[in-house]
């Protein structure tokens, strides 16, 4: 029972989560990620490809990939479906022209395979804004109760103060952890537990 | 042998037989509920499913004529879900109805009055949402100056700007320069503007222009994207790199420098040749054909903006000679325009080199082609600021 065994031990605690922020371009994915993670805003620039961020998020490591939102590059979102627990969906909430737009791309992501039952969440970004559309008219203009495929939740956000950006991921990765570790993503559980309840799961 | 196939193929009929009726009598009864059961649903299109792995794993020896009878059982059989699935959900999942009546697609809205709340009025019924009253929106004008204090009669000093279906207006928003605090905009919404000039301060947040054509664009911001345009001069001041997506015949300039703010001294102001236009509908090594940097000969003349800036109290500035020499540059613009094939790596030929411009001549491939090499895809997808961190 060394530091090694320890060190080994905590990492077996670790799950790793797999995050893909999505959304048009100008929406301010880059932007939310840099400021979850500390970073300077001003010096965002549009995102030629893609970036990962790699953080721990309680118990959790998040694997966030952001991948630009340009018209051009979403034909190669599909390159990065593959085994995604969930989904960040964010909205430029000021950009009332292109909502349709927005919408459209939305509904037609939800409808891959690939991404069946991974959780979505959708942030009403740039709500430091004034005149920006509340969360509830952006879930009217997105369509989301129409969403029946996935768990989704809408939460008003702003990259720039950091508004509900935390809790957008609590959200997230609770809901993930729910899904797919049985077990809440707030308590401690036993992993063992867990672990027997998993395969007794897939058993039944 | 012969016996034993035939035996398989009659004993895979008659199960074919009880399942498929077994099946239909559930979708019966499945519909004459009102709204029937998701589970019960999704149980009979998980044993339909079965049904068709049983059909393909027989086919090794089932005649193709019973191969087709089974298919086509099948298939009316999955119709029959379809319809029991969209009753029992109501109505399609999906639906991407656009709303037909678009202020983007009709002709210009004859230029009502121009108070905020009616254009926001005409907004609101565009994408079915209520909007605060604390944002500009200028919508369907043709033939008008718009100035910031002729548009607007709000308090605040922040806000944001959306601009659409503009036609032959000039838009000049660089507020009261007597005004100790100038007017700050935290984003900018540009959609469908033609024949147009607009002259907008710093914007503090990012710039999105969609669809303009033959005009001119005067701005400063953080971000900078420019979708579907064709044939627009901007004079920009930006701190990260301009992206432009199925544009072409753009022309960039410095923002003019009579136009600054002195509240904007934070603003980076870069040289002519940091300008790095990111071309998503070129993702090449070779420069994009779609833009260049606009000969100084061609630029607007300083007593152009001194004129704009004097018209910052709406005197003196004759808005028709300004449409007019615009257009004529355009004109000429367009005649002259001769942009660089995919092949031809060399120069862009308009450009002459003693105009300011001429960075394009002396470095033909280094600076530009460093940056576009960055946006080169690999593997099928584009792998450019690929940075991992944790």
């Amino acid at each position: 029972m060394g530091l090694l065994t320890i060190i080994r031990k905590n990492r077996q605690k670790e799950k790793e989560m797999r995050i893909l922020f999505l959304g048009l371009d100008n929406a301010g994915k880059t932007t939310i990620l840099k400021k979850l993670n500390g970073e300077d805003i001003r010096e965002v620039s549009p995102t030629l490809g893609f970036n990962i961020k790699t953080f721990m998020h309680g118990r959790y490591t998040l694997n966030v990939w952001d991948v630009g939102g340009q018209r051009t590059l979403r034909p190669y979102w599909r390159n990065y479906f593959e085994q995604t627990d969930a989904i960040v969906w964010v909205v430029d909430s000021v950009d009332r022209m292109r909502m349709e737009d927005c919408k459209a791309e939305l509904h037609s992501l939800l409808m891959e395979d690939r991404l069946a039952g991974a959780s979505l969440l959708i942030l009403a970004n740039k709500q430091d804004i004034q005149g920006s559309l509340s969360p509830h008219n952006i879930r009217d203009a997105l369509a989301l109760p129409s969403i029946k495929s996935h768990h989704w939740k809408i939460l008003p956000c702003s990259a720039v103060t950091g508004e509900n950006l935390v809790e957008g991921l609590n959200w997230i990765v609770g809901d993930v952890a729910n899904r797919i570790y049985y077990s809440s993503a707030d308590g401690r559980p036993d992993v063992h537990n867990n672990e027997t309840q998993l395969a007794s799961n897939t058993a039944a | 042998m012969e016996n034993t196939n035939k035996a398989l193929i009659q004993h895979f009929y008659t199960a074919f037989q009880v399942a498929q009726a077994g099946l239909l009598a559930r979708v019966g009864t499945l519909k004459a509920q009102a709204p029937p059961s998701q589970d019960d649903v999704n149980a009979l299109a998980s044993d339909i499913a079965k049904l068709r792995k049983d059909l393909s794993d027989n086919t090794s020896f089932l005649p193709a004529y019973d191969q087709r009878q089974y298919e086509q059982g099948l298939k009316s059989l999955e119709q029959l879900l379809d319809e029991l699935r969209s009753s029992s959900i109501g109505q399609p999942k999906f639906s991407f109805k656009r709303k037909a009546p678009k202020p983007t697609s009709a002709l210009p809205l004859p230029s009502v009055s121009s108070t905020t709340t009616q254009q926001q009025e005409q907004f609101s019924a565009a994408v079915d949402t209520t909007r605060s009253s604390n944002s500009v929106v200028l919508s369907g004008q043709t033939h008008q100056y718009l100035s910031w204090p002729s548009v607007s009669s709000l308090t605040v000093s922040t806000t944001d700007l959306s601009i659409s279906d503009l036609d032959f207006c000039v838009v000049n928003f660089l507020g009261d320069s007597a005004d100790a605090q100038p007017l700050t905009f935290t984003a900018l919404h540009v959609r469908n503007v033609r024949n147009t000039v607009l002259v907008l301060p710093f914007i503090q947040g990012s710039a999105m222009i969609h669809g303009a054509s033959n005009s001119v664009i005067v701005l400063g911001c953080h971000q900078f994207r420019m979708h579907t345009s064709l044939q627009v001069d901007i004079y920009l001041t930006i701190d990260s790199n301009p992206i432009i997506e199925h544009c072409s015949r753009l022309r960039f300039a410095q923002y003019p420098s009579a136009l600054q703010h002195p509240s904007w001294m934070d603003v980076a102001q870069q040289p002519d040749d940091k300008f790095a236009v990111q071309d998503f509908s070129h993702i090449r090594a070779t420069p994009s054909p779609n833009w260049t940097m606009l000969p100084s000969e061609s630029r607007a003349p300083p007593e152009t903006w001194r004129d704009a800036a004097a018209a910052r109290n709406l005197e003196n500035f004759d808005d028709d000679d300004f449409l007019d020499e615009v257009e004529r540059e355009h004109r000429e613009a367009a005649v002259n325009f001769r942009p660089t094939t995919d092949h031809d790596t060399s120069t862009m030929h308009e450009v002459p080199p003693q105009s300011q411009a001429s960075y394009v001549d002396a470095q033909p491939s280094a600076s530009r082609s460093m940056d576009l090499g960055r946006a080169s895809v690999s593997n099928g997808r584009p792998e450019m600021n690929g940075t991992t961190s944790s």
